[in-house]
């Protein structure tokens, strides 16, 4: 074994060293307060039923003058603050330093009161609430939205059934071929029986979803993970960053059970959007209605939703449409919090929203 | 210097294990509010997975003693400690991903087994039953036998299942341990630390898992465990609903029925105020138009009565 080349002088300084920083973890663990997260300032437009529009104001980021606003629709799975997990690494925080005002949809946590909330409640009410709400208060009669994760799926029907809303659409790591060999989600639970997990929880356990997420990769998210976190227990600064984002890991809301089984039928099951065959509510999505500009953005090594998977898109818009990709060289996290990942991704989506302008 | 390494571990880790048990009680002395027990379940998690890493550290230095450098069959040998204290953290996260305590299941088949055993040797234990029976006519139709044959049976086939999920997870170990061979002889860099071993390893094993979820075998088997969950969870919920409903209280499949028709009621209002919203855009266009009519009339009157 030529390539191993371990001395015991040099595990014998590794181990101190490993036991010397598990106490500076320890002592560090101890000092840190509540772990905080989306701290940028922001104003709640509008609350109903657990939904709440935050409203970003752009003007304390720049002093350039202010760019089209944009609205985020994020997934229902885990939270948005996602977007706003750090001030040093907030998304939210570099779009706003590019001049966009943001309207943030906050879809709260469904109950056991929610859980016949289907993908049209979701659509067709929360979203169309929310974008109304936004437009009205920009003065606006259209609006740029970008989609993230599950999302962007959620955005594109919207896009497609009100396309005199939409001035731009940005998808963010949006799956749209729910198929693609890769895609190792549909294959952990393809053979899982939907209606029994509903038939038994009501609404799907958050749980449920952070711990099959966490079963893609196994050793990662655990022994890996718990190691790391002493590197990451060095100082205050960076267990803080590590901190929030196992906070935000773990913050995974129930899903209301009639949008979770619509969405798994429609999407995982059936593949709609690719056979032409999404219907919300009683509405079918003719992706070919779409009008606006589209920004496909999405990460290379994205084991949750493949490249593949996202850059199908292209082919369902209409041949006219003025579609662009955007591939960062990221997972599907670190689009939105990776250092290196904020120095490109905001500035680019900026830049395209404001090619026309 | 093994033995120094061996003593320096043992007192490092009694001094953390001090240090976890006064936190521990400077803990319960605050108020509940101000509990920081994630930390403190973070810096346990943290100290269990730090020993693990430094005791295979140890041992790995054990055996480098009197060698010149490594050799394969020390390496197997090696590989082979490591494979047992991965298979024991595989189980564990198995555990907890199906989010099933074995101790209930063992207690719940014991309380079975117990009642079983009153019902059969304790004539006074029928008397009471009976007595009840008798007091609550709804109770019975309870059959408590078949009812303990139903959960034994859900929990066998539970059990049955995780034996062939847990065949699948040696199965991904050895796939796991291959790779990692493989890895480590193919590296294009030299491993000099424990931390790249480890790298390496973590890499081979989230490989072969996720190798394996692409095959049928492993969907099918993931599937049976998490249905053979389910089944069980829906089963004793079933159980709390005939109990809730036959002492008249309120049960969850009711409680179900009720936001049903709360959320039918609700997409009803919510189209009703949509038909309003659209009416009333209606009602200002007809008004604004009437409104220009009226205009128009006056006018027309006004030029009607200059020409007269």
């Amino acid at each position: 074994m030529k390539n191993v080349s371990l001395t015991p002088l040099n595990l014998h300084t590794e181990i101190l060293d490993h036991l010397t920083r598990l106490s500076t973890a320890h002592m560090t663990l101890q000092q840190l307060d509540e772990i905080d997260t989306a701290n940028t300032a922001c104003e709640i437009l509008y609350e109903h039923e657990g939904l709440a529009l935050r409203y970003y104001d752009a003007s304390p980021f720049t002093n350039a003058p202010k760019k089209a606003p944009i609205f985020i629709c994020y997934a229902l799975v885990n939270r948005w603050y996602m977007l706003d997990l750090d001030p040093d690494r907030s998304f939210v925080q570099h779009l706003l330093a590019e001049g966009h005002d943001l309207y943030v949809l906050d879809w709260g946590y469904p109950d056991v009161t929610d859980q016949f909330l289907d993908l049209s409640d979701y659509i067709d009410d929360r979203l169309a609430t929310g974008i109304e709400q936004a437009c009205n208060h920009a003065d606006i009669s259209k609006i740029n939205l970008l989609g993230v994760c599950q999302g962007g799926v959620l955005a594109l029907c919207f896009s497609a059934l009100y396309p005199k809303r939409i001035n731009r659409l940005i998808l963010c790591v949006t799956p749209v071929d729910f198929h693609t060999p890769d895609n190792a989600l549909r294959a952990l639970t393809h053979q899982i029986d939907a209606v029994k997990l509903s038939n038994t929880f009501g609404n799907i356990p958050g749980r449920f979803l952070s711990q099959t997420f966490a079963h893609l990769t196994p050793l990662k998210q655990s022994i890996d993970k718990q190691l790391h976190l002493i590197s990451a227990c060095q100082n205050t600064t960076s267990a803080k960053r590590f901190l929030r984002m196992e906070k935000w890991i773990n913050d995974c809301p129930d899903q209301a059970a009639a949008a979770f089984l619509e969405f798994q039928n429609l999407c995982f099951k059936d593949n709609a959007l690719m056979s032409n065959c999404m219907k919300i509510g009683s509405q079918a999505i003719d992706l070919k209605a779409l009008k606006s500009p589209v920004l496909n953005v999405f990460g290379k090594h994205d084991h949750l939703v493949p490249p593949a998977s996202s850059k199908a898109l292209k082919g369902l818009l209409p041949a006219n449409i003025d579609y662009s990709e955007y591939e960062v060289e990221a997972g599907h996290i670190g689009v939105f919090v990776s250092a290196k990942s904020l120095k490109t991704v905001p500035a680019h989506i900026s830049k395209w929203l404001c090619s026309d302008e | 210097v093994i033995g120094d390494l061996k003593n320096q571990l043992d007192a490092f880790y009694q001094q953390q294990n001090q240090l976890l048990s006064d936190w521990l009680h400077s803990v319960g002395q605050t108020e509940p509010h101000d509990s920081p027990m994630d930390a403190l379940n973070l810096a346990t998690k943290m100290v269990t997975q730090s020993e693990a890493f430094a005791r295979i550290g140890a041992t790995l230095l054990e055996r480098l003693q009197n060698k010149d450098g490594w050799d394969a069959e020390g390496l197997d040998s090696i590989i082979a400690d490591f494979e047992q204290l991965i298979h024991h953290t595989a189980l564990d996260q198995l555990k907890s991903a199906t989010q099933f305590d074995s101790k209930w299941q063992t207690a719940f088949i014991k309380l079975i087994q117990q009642s079983e055993q009153l019902t059969q040797q304790q004539p006074w234990f029928q008397s009471a039953k009976n007595a009840w029976e008798a007091l609550l006519p709804n109770l019975n139709h309870i059959n408590w036998h078949s009812r303990t044959t139903r959960i034994v049976q859900l929990t066998e086939a539970y059990r049955a299942a995780i034996s062939l999920y847990a065949i699948e997870y040696e199965r991904i170990t050895e796939s796991a341990i291959a790779r990692f061979k493989v890895s480590i002889s193919k590296s294009e860099s030299p491993i000099e630390s424990l931390k790249s071993l480890h790298d390496h390893w973590v890499a081979a094993y989230d490989g072969a898992h996720a190798e394996a979820i692409l095959s049928d075998t492993y969907q099918a088997t993931y599937a049976a465990v998490t249905h053979a969950y389910l089944d069980l969870t829906e089963y004793s919920q079933r159980l709390m609903n005939e109990t809730f409903e036959q002492f008249g209280l309120c049960t969850q499949s009711g409680m179900t029925k009720v936001f049903e028709r709360q959320h039918a009621t609700r997409k009803e209002l919510l189209s009703v105020q949509k038909a309003l919203k659209e009416q009333q855009v209606l009602n200002d266009t007809l008004a604004k138009q009437l409104a220009d009519l009226e205009h128009k009339v006056m006018i027309l009157a006004t030029h009607s009565i200059d020409d007269q």
